[in-house]
């Protein structure tokens, strides 16, 4: 089947977009626009709809308002977006090793009735090395630290080619060496003008070091640079009360509660 | 004891016991990982209606199975996807509604307890040799699915979200998985019976989950302890006067219980633990 892709077209049009989870409703007409090779940040507290967000985008949730379009189609068309889902998600006692999980990523490319060619395997061999993970691909996936569980996740997107990639709060729970390893893959893959939405809780790192800024707590409250996106007015109207901002000169410091495991 | 493998039907249990052994246990590894032991046990239980009516119109019985395990299959699935009680509630009630069905039209018969008997814990020296071939088949067609999906699979046991993102026939993938296993359940009942079935879903390929963690070893050990158990279990059968069916599930259970206490002793040992 080929992936109905229009590289004119940004990587994602919402128009008055609602989706449903567990029966609430989980997210609000969002209204927005993404440009490729931008990296966005998609902060708010718990419950605010982020997974729900990235499951729309991921055409694993059907939206119940609105549209959304990915590179110009509707989601479930496309085989260019990659979801890295919170980590808690995957089943480190499964038999497979790193290697066979970044080769999962390229399964629909490779298609129906036919085994990994060699050009597969170079492309798995291509995006371990590419964060760095080529000295551990024969290890079981419940040896390696969670940091490199979320790279070997990432390694997967990228060995599936994906145009788009969806990374729900890789940052947390993750030693600092891993996340700087984190964010020079998305350089990298930025440089390719790969576009790319991460879900993180940490509010300083999306202040720093993200092009764009989605405020969500059910609705859009900002999306915009990180400098007009956090404004005291729109962190209280996201985050009410469970958030402490500091005017520290020109910026904000900002010290959030919402740092433990939620559910959304 | 020896000369007893030179009979006819003992050879053709022989059989049968190599084949079940080899086939059951690759798709049981997809059981275990996947935590579908409830589901293996009812698939094996909702077979029986089928058995009983391929018994009274005088069908091949595997004929009866296959086709009461494909529907029981796939109506399972269906149902689970359809409505807001869970799918191990659903099995439940499929589950023993079949049950009774089964033993309801079976004590219609004269030969009431004698073929309940048979369904239950097997029958492995009276299969036939048309049975057999059917069997065979049966067995390489599941086994060479496995092979073709493969990659597949792998995916949608490891990772759904990854299979439902790239776009992968989720469902489908799922009742072609769910109809192998009705496949192999069929094949396994005439050598350990309704009953036990389970075992040999689920013991060998959970004593390679101990022994390995690559899934290609692990349905090749779990493939290997199977043969070997309905080996060893069908001569014990033979020179004790066990039933075969039990026999062959004792020696499985006891290769697992043994795998287990090793693996645990060598945790245990300060210097021997390493992870695994």
């Amino acid at each position: 089947m080929i992936d109905q892709h229009d590289v004119q077209a940004p990587p994602i049009v919402a128009r008055a977009l609602g989706a449903r989870y567990d029966g609430d409703l989980a997210l609000q007409d969002l209204t927005f626009e993404v440009q490729a090779g931008q990296r966005v940040a998609v902060v708010g507290p718990n419950g605010a709809g982020k997974t729900t967000l990235f499951k729309v985008i991921a055409g694993i949730l059907d939206p119940t308002h609105g549209s959304i379009a990915i590179h110009g189609h509707g989601p479930g068309k496309h085989v260019c977006v990659g979801y890295v889902p919170q980590r808690t998600q995957v089943d480190l006692k499964f038999p497979v090793t790193v290697r066979e999980v970044v080769m999962m990523g390229r399964v629909r490319d490779i298609g129906l009735l036919r085994w990994p060619n060699r050009e597969d395997w170079e492309k798995v061999e291509a995006a371990l090395k590419r964060v760095g993970m080529a000295a551990d691909s024969d290890r079981r996936i419940g040896e390696i630290s969670t940091g490199q569980q979320q790279r070997m996740l990432l390694a997967q997107a990228v060995a599936q080619e994906a145009q788009l990639v969806l990374l729900d709060e890789p940052l947390s729970g993750v030693d600092m060496p891993s996340q700087e390893a984190i964010f020079e893959i998305l350089d990298d893959l930025r440089r390719d003008g790969v576009t790319v939405l991460v879900a993180t809780h940490d509010l300083n790192l999306a202040a720093e070091r993200f092009d764009q800024v989605m405020l969500l707590n059910r609705r859009i409250i900002a999306f915009d640079s990180p400098e007009q996106a956090f404004t005291r007015a729109a962190l209280e109207a996201a985050y009410g009360g469970h958030l402490h901002v500091i005017e520290r000169g020109e910026r904000l410091a900002i010290l959030a509660d919402t740092h433990h495991e939620g559910r959304e | 004891m020896i000369e007893s493998f030179s009979d006819p039907s003992v050879q053709r249990g022989l059989i049968t016991a190599v084949l079940v052994g080899l086939t059951v246990p690759v798709l049981g590894c997809y059981v275990v990982l996947r935590g579908l032991a409830f589901l293996g046990d009812a698939l094996a239980h909702i077979i029986l209606p089928g058995v009983v009516v391929a018994l009274l119109l005088g069908w091949p019985l595997i004929v009866g199975a296959l086709l009461a395990g494909v529907i029981a299959a796939l109506a399972v699935g269906a149902i689970a996807r359809s409505t807001a009680i869970k799918e191990d509630t659903v099995i439940g009630v499929v589950f023993a509604g079949s049950l009774a069905l089964g033993i309801a039209m079976l004590s219609m018969r004269g030969t009431y307890e004698e073929d309940l008997a048979d369904i239950l814990t097997g029958d492995l020296l009276s299969v036939s040799s048309g049975d057999l071939w059917l069997m065979a088949a049966l067995g390489a067609l599941a086994l060479l699915t496995v092979l073709a999906f493969y990659k597949e699979f792998l995916v949608i046991s490891f990772d759904r979200v990854l299979a439902t993102t790239m776009q992968l026939p989720v469902i489908l993938l799922d009742n072609l998985l769910m109809v192998l296993l009705a496949i192999v359940i069929v094949i396994s009942l005439q050598a350990v019976g309704v009953a036990l079935v389970l075992a040999m879903l689920v013991t060998p390929a959970a004593t390679a989950y101990l022994l390995t963690r690559r899934l290609p070893a692990m349905m090749l050990i779990a493939a290997s302890i199977g043969v070997g158990s309905g080996i060893l279990g069908l001569y014990l059968s033979l020179s004790l006067g066990i039933a075969p069916g039990p026999s062959i599930v004792l020696v499985a259970t006891a290769v697992f219980g043994v795998t287990y206490l090793l693996r645990h002793w060598r945790r245990a040992l300060p210097q021997g633990g390493q992870a695994g």
